[in-house]
């Protein structure tokens, strides 16, 4: 090259120095096994077979790595026997690690122009060890878990004794306990195969009842069968179908097994027996695209009885006295429902059958106000003296010459019974008048909230009008009432009946508004002859009597505002022709957020109390209950029905090393709750509970982050809910319960898709199967792998305390050391203790605020019982170079 | 007319020494292609495949040998060395030379493998213009001993 351009000359230095790089880095000490250094290095034992595929580059980072002389040595007599041959003879070089000569032809003060072929390596660095061991765990059996079978009721099961079918326990469960939860309507008796476990009281006093009993009794939970059907069998103590009935609730099987997974069955969904009167209310959800389905029905039944799914009547049979078996076939099903629609959704499904004495069952609070100033001793028509009538089946009850206080006795009357016609709905009374001598005051007759009709109206027919007219005082008692015996999760009502124009205020001092009741005390307080409101027909164009106007229309918005009561009014007789007091019903109503009425007929007054007393049982009729009067035949729904579903799950969750275990939250706060799921669980299924008592599971939300998505409307399927089923477990769709994050639902109640609650139980919860992944992955590279005994401490009831411990035996084939240790004394730079290590932490899923320590110590045991021999799988040391570096080698060359 | 006979002398001075500067600049300038040529051809020798990847003498598109880096494929070599002469120079883009490829083990004899010898073209004892030759360090592992001497002489 001595004659070529300085040019030409530098590039063919360049190739040079990147030819021999490329040489060191392509060439294997199998390629050059014969030459002399390596040879001579596998002769000393610094090289072996193993050592065979690793590139020359490779073994002479090793060496540098190590920084032992001897190796530092070989590396350069390496360099000098290889290189030499291969780079030209009149050119001088070096080989560089880092800042470390290997080997150099000359001393570096001699270079020249230099040209460099370099190489960045990774694996090494100085003082470090190139290569260790990591260890991968993983449990082919477990010796034990608890976790637990579910039976959920639906939003409203009965009504009657209830057989439920639990089939999901494991052939090796052993039952530990049995937890019920429900809102029942009385007192039952639970069997487990037909064994009696005892009668179980309600206790709750909450809105929504809902009572929890926990079984312990070894005998009793002996008679769960494992690997078998089992009847669960709740037994009404009360004889009243109408409280033989489970409003929401679950009983749970908590069994401990060795089977790594649960039992999941979402392809066959099993209808409650009924013993009673079927009347089922509930939903169903299929985990994925149905592609097929078909129902199963055995029922005993003289009565019609249908069935709806969604909103589709799939069922509908006339009575008969045999045991009817009855299957749908898929073709039939698929021309009735859209099976897309039920695919991936909780679906409500209803059945029941049709008696002819249904009733409803209601969830009002009514106060009735009747004006008993002395005015309602007058005709209909006039200010003149009335007949009077005590036999509300008089026909001239509606003359116009009937006292109009005759004729207000018995709408009352009618008033009371249309709404208390539905069991659940109560009344009070109130009447307003005032004293007939001075100071003239105020007063109010009343009467608490009942369902009591006949008593209620014993009190109507004693009303005996007098005095004037305290209307304010009436609306405060009305609010003292619903104030001290109603609550928030009712529907409150008040109806005001006057004749005429209000008199008195029920402010202390002066002024036109104030909450005096004209109880004992506190009676409302006459305007006085100042004032001159004496509520005749000469004060209905005057203003004597705007401050008891406003007064009374004061205490209605007070009703509205503060306690959601619609108030409305009925102007009773010759009202519409009196300014003033049409003008004091009219904004009554209107505040109140009611309607007024007025009418001097009293066919058309009947008409009003009778709209007014519909309305209100109407928007109140609630709950799913069939109120049975007279003899009916019993009717049964045998719990061998079933919905099968063929179906395609969109979701798949390998079996492979997994644990799955079944867990529920603590109960929800309010109608809105979170829980987090653990890093290391994945939620394959989440149901949201949902006690809805005298309303329906409306809409359930549920978001992991920001954004809440709707996973349930009622409304979607109609807006008749009694058409409708009821949902007590609402699905989480698969796929959306997020790991190592804060999970949200927020569930709604509602009797019709535009009224809604605000109320919710403070039982609902979520329950959820997690599962576990029963492997650890390979770690980090350590510098050594030994199997080990240790002792393991498990907690499998979850309550934060060690149930035991288990001696377990891990890479028996590898260093193993018998001693018996602790997790404590198990070493984070050993592959194989670091692997155990890790799949400790990953079972230590529940922990509580007294759990401290390693996971599987006494005092923060793990939730699984570990098998006392653990499968162990590891990798060698060649396969498992450290990840240093990056290193730089360099080949220099000069002239 | 002075001035006219001193410009015609430098004229007759300068036109030689033009002539010879731009043979020289010409000479260098082609010297630097011949070089360019040689360095990338082995580079593409011992650093490409070739194509086809899989390519013999009679479907080949582009010639290398490579079966990765400095390592090189002997099947390709002896299909290399049944090739016609002139269509190699056409693939390797060397139509305008002569050229001489052999392989040649560390200690200088040359690679012998499935009873062929290494060696290619036109041996450059005939050259009566500029030679080029560039040696290469390649790995074949088939030959016996890994390290090899690719060696390429450009001449014309």
């Amino acid at each position: 090259m001595g004659n070529l351009a300085p040019q030409t000359y530098q590039e063919r230095l360049s190739l040079e120095a990147e030819d021999a790089m490329s040489i060191i880095s392509a060439l294997k000490i199998a390629d050059i096994r014969n030459e002399r250094v390596i040879d001579e290095l596998y002769s000393r034992g610094m090289l072996s077979d193993s050592d065979s595929n690793r590139t020359l580059v490779d073994v002479m980072g090793w060496m540098w790595a190590t920084q032992n002389q001897t190796y530092l040595e070989a590396a350069g007599n390496i360099t000098e026997e290889i290189l030499t041959k291969v780079m030209p003879r009149n050119m001088q070089w070096e080989l560089q690690i880092e800042n470390d000569i290997i080997y150099n032809t000359t001393l570096p003060e001699a270079k020249g122009a230099v040209s460099v072929g370099r190489r960045i390596v990774s694996g090494y660095m100085k003082s470090q060890p190139f290569s260790g061991y990591t260890a991968k765990v993983y449990m082919k059996k477990i010796d034990g878990k608890r976790t637990a079978a579910y039976i959920f009721f639906g939003g409203f099961v009965g009504e009657g004794n209830i057989t439920t079918i639990l089939s999901e326990l494991p052939s090796d469960a052993s039952v530990k306990s049995i937890y019920m939860e429900m809102n029942t309507a009385s007192n039952f008796s639970l069997f487990i195969n037909n064994y009696p476990c005892g009668i179980f009281n309600k206790y709750s006093a909450d809105y929504i009842p809902v009572d929890n009993w926990t079984i312990t009794n070894q005998t009793c939970l002996n008679k769960t069968l494992p690997g078998q059907r089992n009847n669960f069998t709740i037994s009404f103590v009360d004889i009243d179908l109408a409280k033989n009935y489970i409003g929401g609730g679950y009983i749970k099987v908590s069994y401990e097994t060795s089977m790594m997974l649960d039992a999941e069955n979402y392809s066959r969904f099993y209808l409650p027996g009924i013993d009673g009167i079927i009347n089922y209310y509930d939903s169903f959800y299929v985990p994925g695209n149905i592609s097929a389905m078909d129902i199963h029905l055995e029922l005993y039944n003289n009565y019609t009885t249908y069935m709806n799914i969604g909103n589709v009547t799939i069922f509908n049979s006339t009575g008969n006295q045999s045991t009817q078996i009855v299957d749908i076939e898929n073709s039939t099903l698929r021309s009735l429902l859209n099976y897309s629609k039920l695919s991936n959704a909780n679906i409500p499904i209803h059945m029941i059958s049709q008696l002819t004495n249904i009733t409803g069952i209601g969830n009002a609070d009514v106060v009735l106000i009747t004006d008993l100033s002395e005015s309602m001793n007058w005709r209909m028509d006039s200010d003149a003296t009335g007949v009077t009538r005590n036999n509300c089946s008089d026909p001239l009850l509606y003359a116009s010459s009937t006292k109009r206080i005759s004729l207000a006795k018995c709408l009352d009357k009618e008033f009371i019974d249309v709404i208390l016609n539905s069991t659940g709905n109560r009344v009070a009374l109130v009447g307003f008048y005032a004293d007939s001598g001075s100071p003239y005051k105020g007063r109010v007759y009343q009467e608490s909230l009942t369902s009591n009709s006949t008593y209620l109206k014993s009190k109507v027919n004693i009303y005996v009008p007098q005095g004037g007219t305290c209307i304010c005082c009436a609306e405060n008692t009305a609010y003292k009432i619903l104030n001290e015996q109603s609550n928030s999760s009712r529907e409150k009502y008040v109806v005001v009946m006057s004749d005429g124009i209000p008199t008195h205020t029920c402010q202390a001092a002066s002024g036109c508004t104030g909450t005096r009741t004209g109880l004992p005390s506190d009676e409302g307080l006459w305007l006085g002859y100042g004032a001159g409101c004496y509520g005749g027909s000469d004060d209905c164009d005057s203003n004597d009597c705007n401050c008891a106007i406003t007064n009374a229309n004061w205490s209605s918005c007070r009703l509205n505002t503060y306690l959601n009561a619609t108030v409305d009014s009925i102007g009773f007789g010759p009202v519409s022709t009196c300014n003033s007091a049409n003008r004091t019903l009219t904004s009554i109503a209107t505040c109140g957020n009611g309607s007024y009425y007025a009418s001097s007929d009293a066919h058309e007054l009947a008409d009003i109390y009778g709209r007014i007393a519909t309305t209100i049982a109407n928007q109140s009729f609630v709950k799913q209950t069939v109120s049975i009067t007279g003899n009916v035949s019993y009717s049964r729904l045998y719990p061998n029905s079933y919905i099968q579903f063929d179906y395609q799950s969109n979701i798949f969750y390998g079996d492979y090393q997994n644990i799955s275990i079944r867990l529920e939250t603590d109960p929800l706060p309010s109608c809105n709750g979170s829980f987090f799921v653990p890093q290391q669980m994945q939620v394959s299924d989440a149901k949201v509970t949902s006690y809805s008592g005298d309303y329906w599971t409306h809409e359930v939300y549920f978001t992991s982050s920001d954004t809440w998505t709707n996973i349930f409307r009622l409304g979607n399927y109609g807006s008749s809910y009694l058409d409708l089923g009821d949902p007590y477990s609402i699905s989480i769709p698969e796929g959306m319960v997020a790991s190592n994050a804060t999970n949200s639902v927020d569930v709604k109640l509602g009797t019709s898709p535009t009224n809604t609650s605000t109320y919710c139980s403070s039982k609902n919860r979520v329950v959820y199967t997690a599962r576990i992944k029963s492997s650890v992955p390979y770690g980090e590279n350590l510098p050594r792998m030994s199997g080990f005994n240790v002792s393991v401490y498990y907690d499998n009831n979850h309550d934060g305390l060690a149930d035991g411990y288990v001696n377990v035996a891990v890479g028996t084939g590898v260093n193993f050391n018998s001693t018996l240790i602790t997790v404590d004394q198990l070493q984070q730079d050993d592959a194989l203790h670091d692997a155990f290590l890790r799949l400790l932490d990953q079972l230590n899923f529940l922990t509580t605020a007294q759990n401290s320590g390693r996971p599987g110590s006494a005092n923060n045991p793990i939730d699984i019982k570990l098998s006392e021999v653990l499968d162990v799988d590891y990798t060698s040391m060649a396969n498992v170079p450290y990840f240093w570096g990056p290193v730089d080698v360099n080949i220099n060359v000069w002239a | 007319m002075l001035g006219v006979i001193i410009f015609l002398v430098v004229l007759v001075m300068i036109i030689p020494l033009w002539f010879y500067v731009d043979l020289q600049i010409r000479t260098s300038e082609e010297s630097k292609e011949m070089e360019d040529r040689l360095v990338r051809t082995s580079d593409v020798l011992i650093k490409s495949p070739g194509s086809p990847e899989n390519w013999n003498a009679t479907n080949v598109l582009s010639i290398g040998f490579s079966s990765g880096d400095r390592q090189l494929n002997t099947t390709k070599i002896i299909s290399f060395l049944d090739m016609n002469y002139q269509d190699s120079k056409k693939k390797l883009g060397i139509e305008g030379y002569e050229f001489y490829l052999y392989f040649n083990h560390l200690n200088g004899s040359l690679v012998t493998f499935g009873g062929k010898n290494f060696s290619y073209g036109m041996n450059y004892t005939q050259a009566a213009g500029e030679i080029h030759k560039i040696e290469r360090i390649v790995i074949l592992k088939d030959t016996g001993a890994a390290l090899s001497v690719m060696n390429l002489v450009l001449w014309r």
